[in-house]
């Protein structure tokens, strides 16, 4: 066996030109499909965890006219729901663990220190969201039942806000003054906690929200209707929950009104499905990048064995098989591919940042998949695997047909 | 060797390592197939850019009261200068003041959209009023590609400004409203000209039907089929309801040309209707709708930029008249900046795809050079006889090089071929209509040449080096 | 019509310096039939490349009717070639994807004849070696006689001054070779010049001239019957 691979490193070394650009063929086909597997693979990793660590059983209702046009559809949306109904839906499913509102106000000011700022974004919601939200509570506390009752003026920021305002001290028991929609009328606000902006797919659902507040705290803008309500199950209960929900409210939808759910595994489901299409429409190039170079081992293994055709006739007649011929063959081009497959994973590897997390992620606008890198030990595995298969796969037909020719012939002219 | 000998034996060459050569063909035709249908993909995205950017609505530019203006970058905290600002509110002055003080080829106008409700259409008499339609985001199409597909902001933005206070009783579909309302441009002469609207019959109001606020109108043209059917509209009756319920006689003075004679009805979807079925009165012509104080006063002056304009640099002027005139108490906002960005964005997104689609092409072309060496060395013997026979480095170099090409050729058209089918596939998985037109064809043929043309130099040379006397004792 | 004056061609094989030939000199004239014989390694191969244009020698003068050829472009060498000499080797050397008919037309094809032409010539050259009747042939359908008498259909292809032929027997049985030094016997009656290499006596009795050489250097100069004698 060491012979055999002895020889073999002899023979490649033989036309050392010829083996490098084989090698740098398998090696750029190998670094695109490890590239894109990995971002397959890393993506659909970070959705399942997102999908287990909350989405899984959160689901959001509105009630709405859903018109269906050729080109589209739009979607109406109807503010039906008071503060109120969180404890109704409690009440009468149970199914339901909690309930919040959560409403974004993407213009709010705040006052520090004389200085007036803008703010990235506000939210208003109910005390069930943090616990819903898995939000971690990095100082303080979140703000309870009786605050959103007495709409009671007080403010969580988050670490962002934290770090820029309150460098260094602890910003608990400060006040701020905010205004929403960037009115001139501001409020003071007791700082109560700090939060964890934490990954990017909770901050898509907070819309980017970097302060938090009781939801009737501020003026409210619908008077106290809100359009959607916030849903969080009981463990893999959420279609039962939405089930409930949905014949609760099934009333207050008039005219061509329905109640319409929105599952946040379907966001995340969506999310995948594009990233799979991305992957798809990457993987493509992949694909056929592979197939050329699989053709592109085939026939310089073909030419191999045209040029080897008297050494294979030598070798014939000092008495090895045709089966030890074609082995040899084989040997070789799956050496070939693998040298090259390593090549591309580590060319892959090297360029993995810049490739997968600035080009990738920046421009397919999955700012979600930010901070994604690196390369995935999958699509290591299955490049590894493929160049192997591809190796011995397009090294078969080259092998038997060093084996098919005849000692003698062979040992006369090279005529293939 | 008279060049048609040279093709002739070069073919010979090919045929003669038929499987081989057909391998070569098929990468390099592959390789270029991946790269014609990409560049029929990104010429039809490009080309749908550049119409986006040569639309009327994007040459638009905004002026907006500053107080009340904020452009929301997304960072989490921003400094906001503390200084009072006072609202601005545009009057008639004020246009008619930039309009004189702006060179040739800016559009001064106030534009102002409402439904009004029309006696004349499905004869209603309920109350409906047009509540809290809150268009939640536009056509969904599928794919990653939707980034060049934004709806405009404004769309949006009107309606948030114009949702009423109190709650509304019940809510009514687009399809109702467009039952019984005309959809009502209230403008001013500079929209007219801006857009070019064409009249089919009739006139425009003048200047001075805006400054009085005359009851006229001026309709599009299938709302005028659908409101007279066959009849002559001009001089015709338009009863309007206004808001606060009063009613008024207008009467039609024009009827604008056709402007989608393809667009049908049915593209009333995300709350729009065709602008056939629209209408355009004086904008003072109208009772303000609910947040408008009873003055004349308007919340933004629209500044078209016609195309003899470089949109940035009409920008820059325009900021700075506005400057001058308001004195900072004003904003100009356009969508040049994001206009700009989204290039930017589609400009990196091909780069990343052409890289990846033009890694096949690299590796066919790594494959030729391969082949092509392995190819001369074969040959080393051959190469010798014929330079005995009377050929020189010259002509063997040019042999090799005319069989590379002839084998690149071959990939390219094969590659052409493939690329078609190709880009049906693509088509599927992005939902975008790829063509596949003579510059990308020509560019696929330009590129079998010049892989080819790299790629077979080398070997050539390498053949051409050949010394004779030691190639003929090979045996 | 030919003349070498103090031909000197060295070159090495590895470390080693190899004089093939030494100073030779040599004038061959129209319508002679020149053998020259030697050992392997006594420079008869170079001396045939160099005659033929194939070999540029390190020192000395090559007079093709009093033109230097030594001085030529690699281009006008190549014109010389393809004009002047036809080469006939001892494993035949034709293009294994060429018909017997096509492979008598390369030449003509450096010449820039027209297809027709050419093909009309290269026919009746065939036939002229007695090989009409294979025209269409590939080489490997044909006997090792029947391919170097397409070979020397080819050598002949325009009309060459002089013909080279390497061992022209060297591959084939007697008297398939007997058969092959009648044809270029005849040739030479007709008026060509030819030279043979060879290290077989027996086939440089059928030249009238004999050139024995020896570590490079020509060590003997006659015509045949001298040599007999």
């Amino acid at each position: 066996m060491l012979d055999n691979l002895r020889f073999t490193f002899r023979v490649m070394l033989r036309r050392p030109l010829r083996t490098l650009l084989t090698i740098l063929q398998v090696g750029l086909g190998v670094w695109i499909v490890t590239i894109i597997l990995s971002i397959n693979f890393q993506a659909n990793d970070r959705f399942d965890e997102w999908l287990t660590s909350y989405g899984e059983d959160l689901a959001s209702i509105r009630i709405s006219i859903i018109e269906e046009f050729e080109y589209g559809r739009s979607e109406s949306i109807m503010s039906e729901f008071r503060l109120d109904d969180i404890e109704l839906i409690k009440e009468s499913s149970a199914n339901v663990k909690s309930a919040f509102i959560f409403e974004q106000v993407y213009s709010a000011d705040i006052i520090h220190g004389g200085i007036r700022y803008q703010l990235g974004g506000l939210g208003a919601t109910t005390e069930s969201f943090a616990d819903a939200m898995n939000l971690q509570v990095l100082e303080g506390s979140f703000f309870t039942t009786t605050d959103v009752i007495d709409k009671n003026k007080v403010i969580l920021i988050s670490e962002v806000i934290k770090e820029q305002l309150f460098p260094d001290s602890s910003p608990i028991g400060q006040t701020l003054a905010v205004s929403t929609w960037s009115t001139d009328e501001f409020s003071d606000y007791e700082i109560i906690g700090v939060y964890k902006q934490v990954d990017p797919i909770m901050n898509m659902l907070l819309m980017e929200s970097h302060v938090l507040i009781p939801l009737e705290s501020h003026n409210p803008y619908h008077g106290s209707y809100y359009s959607e309500i916030y849903i969080k199950s009981l463990p893999g209960r959420v279609t039962d929950a939405v089930g409930d929900v949905r014949n609760l409210f099934a009333y207050r939808a008039q005219n061509d009104a329905t109640v319409n759910p929105t599952y946040m595994s379907e966001n995340i489901t969506w999310m995948k499905e594009s990233i799979r299409l991305v992957s798809l429409f990457l993987g493509g190039f992949a694909f056929i990048a592979i197939v050329i170079s699989s053709i592109g081992i085939l026939s310089i293994m073909l030419v191999s064995v045209v040029e080897r055709t008297r050494e294979i006739g030598i070798r014939r007649a000092l008495g090895a098989s045709k089966l030890s011929i074609i082995g040899q063959v084989i040997n070789e081009s799956i050496i070939l591919s693998l040298i090259g497959a390593g090549l591309g994973i580590l060319a892959a590897a090297v360029l993995e940042k810049y490739m997968i997390q600035d080009l990738i992620v920046s421009i397919f606008y999955m700012e979600i998949l930010d901070g994604l890198g690196g390369l995935h030990p999958f699509a290591v595995l299955i490049s590894l695997l493929l160049t192997v298969c591809v190796g011995a796969l397009f090294g078969l037909y080259p092998a038997i047909r060093a084996a098919q020719m005849s000692p003698v012939d062979a040992l006369k002219e090279g005529k293939i | 060797m008279l060049f048609t000998d040279k093709i002739r034996w070069a073919f010979r060459h090919s045929r003669r390592r038929f499987f081989e050569s057909l391998l070569i063909v098929l990468t390099i035709g592959l390789g270029i197939s991946v790269v014609v249908a990409i560049l029929g993909l990104f010429s039809h995205v490009t080309q749908q850019q550049s119409a986006w950017m040569n639309d009327k609505h994007f040459r638009t530019v905004q002026l907006y009261s500053a107080d009340s203006f904020r452009a929301h970058d997304g960072s989490p905290l921003k400094v906001v200068p503390m200084i009072e600002r006072e609202k601005v509110d545009f009057t008639l002055d004020d246009l008619a003041e930039l309009k004189n003080s702006l060179p040739e080829g800016l559009f001064v106008y106030i534009q102002e959209n409402t439904m009004l409700r029309s006696k004349l259409l499905a004869g209603d008499e309920s109350e409906v009023t047009i509540s809290n339609i809150s268009g939640s985001g536009g056509v969904e199409f599928g794919g990653s590609f939707s980034v060049t597909m934004q709806v405009s902001e404004e769309i949006t933005e009107v309606t948030t400004e114009e949702i009423i206070e109190e709650r509304p009783s019940s809510l009514t579909s687009f399809e109702d409203i467009f039952e019984t309302h005309i959809a009502i441009n209230q403008i001013t002469s500079d929209f007219i000209t801006f857009n070019e609207l064409e009249l089919e019959s009739g006139t425009w109001f003048t200047d001075k039907d805006v400054d009085d606020g005359n009851k006229v109108i001026v309709l599009g043209s299938k709302l005028a089929t659908q409101l007279f059917e066959d009849q002559d509209p001009i001089g015709k009756v338009v009863p309007l309801t206004s808001h606060t319920g009063v009613e008024y006689d207008f009467i039609v003075i024009g009827v604008v040309a056709l402007i989608h004679d393809d667009l049908d009805e049915s593209f009333s979807g995300m709350g729009f209707r065709s602008e056939d079925y629209s209408a355009y009165v004086p904008l003072t012509a109208v009772e303000r709708s609910y947040f408008e104080s009873d003055e004349l006063t308007f919340h933004s002056i629209s500044i078209g930029v016609s195309f003899e304009w470089d949109l940035g640099k009409a920008i820059e002027v325009i900021e700075t008249e506005v400057n001058r005139y308001f004195g900072g108490a004003v904003v100009v906002s356009s969508s040049y900046a994001s206009q700009k960005e989204t290039e930017q964005m589609s400009k990196k997104i091909g780069l990343v795809i052409g890289l990846f689609a033009s890694v096949g092409l690299v590796i066919a072309t790594i494959n030729i050079l391969n082949l092509m060496l392995a190819r001369v060395l074969t040959r080393t013997k051959s190469v010798g006889i014929m330079i005995a026979l009377g050929g020189n480095s010259a002509s063997i170099f040019s042999e090799f090089l005319l069989e590379a090409i002839i084998l690149g050729l071959f990939g390219a058209l094969l590659g052409i071929i493939l690329s078609f089918g190709l880009a049906k596939i693509l088509q599927l998985l992005v939902l975008i209509s790829i063509s596949i037109k003579l510059p990308q064809l020509l560019i696929g043929i330009g590129l079998g040449l010049v892989v080819s043309l790299l790629f077979g130099v080398y070997p050539a040379y390498q053949a051409a080096k050949i010394n004779p006397v030691d190639a003929l004792r090979i045996e | 019509m030919i003349r070498l004056e103090k031909i000197s061609k060295e070159y090495f094989m590895g470390e080693v310096e190899i004089k093939a030939l030494d100073s030779v000199d040599l004038a061959i004239q129209r319508g002679e039939f020149i053998s020259i014989m030697g050992p392997s390694g006594s420079g008869k191969s170079t001396m045939l490349h160099i005659l033929g244009a194939l070999d540029q020698p390190s020192s000395g003068c090559y007079y093709l009717e009093d033109v230097a050829i030594t001085e030529l472009s690699d281009q006008e060498l190549s014109r010389i070639r393809n004009k002047h000499f036809g080469f006939i080797f001892q494993s035949y050397n034709l293009f294994n994807e060429l018909t017997a008919l096509e492979n008598v037309t390369v030449p003509m094809m450096y010449a820039k004849f027209p297809k027709r032409e050419r093909n009309e010539l290269a026919r009746t050259l065939l036939e002229r070696v007695g090989m009409g009747h294979r025209v269409s042939h590939y080489p490997n359908q044909l006997s090792g006689g029947e391919q170097q008498r397409v070979a020397i259909a080819r050598a002949l292809a325009n009309n060459p001054t002089l013909i080279l032929a390497d061992e022209p027997t060297g591959n084939l049985a007697t008297d398939q070779g007997e058969e092959i030094l009648r044809i270029l016997s005849e040739l030479n009656e007709q008026g060509t010049t030819v030279v043979i290499v060879t290290h077989d006596s027996k086939v440089a009795q059928s030249a009238k001239r004999l050139i024995q050489l020896r570590d490079g250097r020509i060590v003997n100069d006659a015509p045949i019957q001298k040599a007999i004698s």
